[in-house]
């Protein structure tokens, strides 16, 4: 920070500057291959199933540490999420081109599902979460 | 005593810097707080102004050789990666019987095995990771109950967020959803932080109005509430250790 910057931000006693600006435009959110790989990675199915910390995790802990068997494959982590890349073509159709682009081209949303995830955002903003 | 463990995926992602300001904040809401960093090279002094010929006592180190900031006795033993039995050690000592006591715990990302040991004695464990491609690659290893660090206990704090660049606002809004109620907290980066480092100052005494101190000061209200909670151990065969 300028020291400049850092001597007006303490005489205003404000502590919480923020790029608000920036972070309202979430019309813009691109979802990236590498999103796209994680949401097809099956391991992540514990976040969706476990969401509140401190619920839901042990026992599957316990069970996968005693050798049971893991999660059916079949298993489709945060469905809501991957959703959004249906009709793209199933999974890396488009990716082993884009690896070969110079500059690969993140995917834009799909109205509706910007919308949704619109009302997402500006709920958790609502709340102070954002 | 409760046991807070900050370990992350990855290095330099400001473990060392969110463990200092956790148990900070700890000691604002009047725990009795030690700190122990496990690493061989060890950058803690200087989260409390203190200058770098500063040698913090081992874990066990008698209390005429104990070096308190701000209330928090902090130590460090970089032996401890290489002890099988250093959790038992934790425990044999009486460190994590109950009480009123936390330890908080800076184990470097690449001591994993240390931090898998931990993972059940911790009444919570916090992931600190920047909001970068290189912490989704890694989530779903670390997530993985063989190879990486994860329980029932664990939550992320994003660190370094800079919402004016697009794909650290794109990867923040990705974990956001991925994580849910996991994701505790989130950290601007504020250049602040290692300015006051090298100012050999607190960061709160350096710049008051930081960013980057408000969002750790936050983050800090949302994980006391965990140490609350039993440990993974306790909640397996209450009222038994976990290590027999
Ligand atoms: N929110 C932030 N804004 C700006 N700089 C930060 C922030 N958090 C941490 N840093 C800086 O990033 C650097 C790394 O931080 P730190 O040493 O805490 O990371 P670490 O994860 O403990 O690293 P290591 O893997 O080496 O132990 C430090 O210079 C620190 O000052
Ligand atoms: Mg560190």
């Amino acid at each position: 920070m300028r020291v400049d910057a850092k001597a007006l931000l303490d005489r205003l006693g404000k502590s919480d500057f923020t790029y608000r600006e920036f972070a309202d435009r979430f019309s813009e959110l691109e979802l990236w291959p590498l999103f796209e790989a994680l949401l097809r990675d099956t391991r992540l199915a514990q976040l969706e199933e476990g969401a509140e910390p401190g619920h839901g995790i042990v026992a599957g802990a316990v069970a996968a540490s005693a050798g049971a068997p893991g999660r059916e494959p079949a298993h489709q982590p945060f469905a809501a999420l991957f959703s959004r890349y249906e009709g793209d073509g199933g999974a890396g159709s488009g990716s082993a081109a884009r690896a070969a682009e110079p500059e690969p081209t993140p995917h834009e949303l799909p109205p509706q599902d910007v919308r949704m995830l619109l009302r997402q955002l500006s709920e958790l903003q609502r709340k102070g979460e954002l | 005593m409760a046991l807070l463990l900050c370990h992350s995926s990855k290095g330099g992602t400001g473990n060392t810097f969110v463990a200092a300001h956790l148990a900070l904040a700890l000691v604002e809401h009047g725990a009795d707080v030690t700190l122990l960093s496990t690493a061989a090279m060890d950058s803690l002094p200087l989260h409390f102004g203190l200058p770098p010929s500063t040698r913090l006592p081992g874990f066990n180190a008698g209390a005429d050789r104990a070096v308190v900031a701000s209330g928090i006795s902090l130590r460090n033993d970089p032996r401890a990666p290489a002890d099988p039995d250093f959790a038992a050690t934790l425990r044999d000592l009486g460190f994590l019987d109950n009480g009123d006591r936390v330890l908080v715990l800076d184990v470097a990302a690449g001591d994993l095995g240390l931090a898998r040991a931990l993972l059940p004695l911790a009444r919570a464990h916090v992931c600190t990771l920047p909001a970068a491609p290189e912490s989704l690659s890694l989530l779903p290893d670390y997530l993985d109950i063989e190879r990486g660090c994860w329980s029932d206990h664990s939550v992320v704090a994003i660190n370094m967020l800079d919402e004016t660049r697009k794909l650290t606002r794109h990867t923040a809004a990705f974990l956001r959803e991925l994580l849910g109620a996991r994701l505790v907290g989130r950290v601007r980066r504020d250049e602040a932080v290692p300015e006051a480092l090298a100012s050999l100052q607190y960061l709160s005494r350096y710049a008051p109005a930081s960013a980057a101190l408000a969002d750790v000061a936050a983050l800090a209200r949302a994980v006391a509430p965990m140490l609350e909670r039993p440990t993974l151990a306790e909640q397996i065969v209450p009222g038994r250790s976990w290590i027999a």
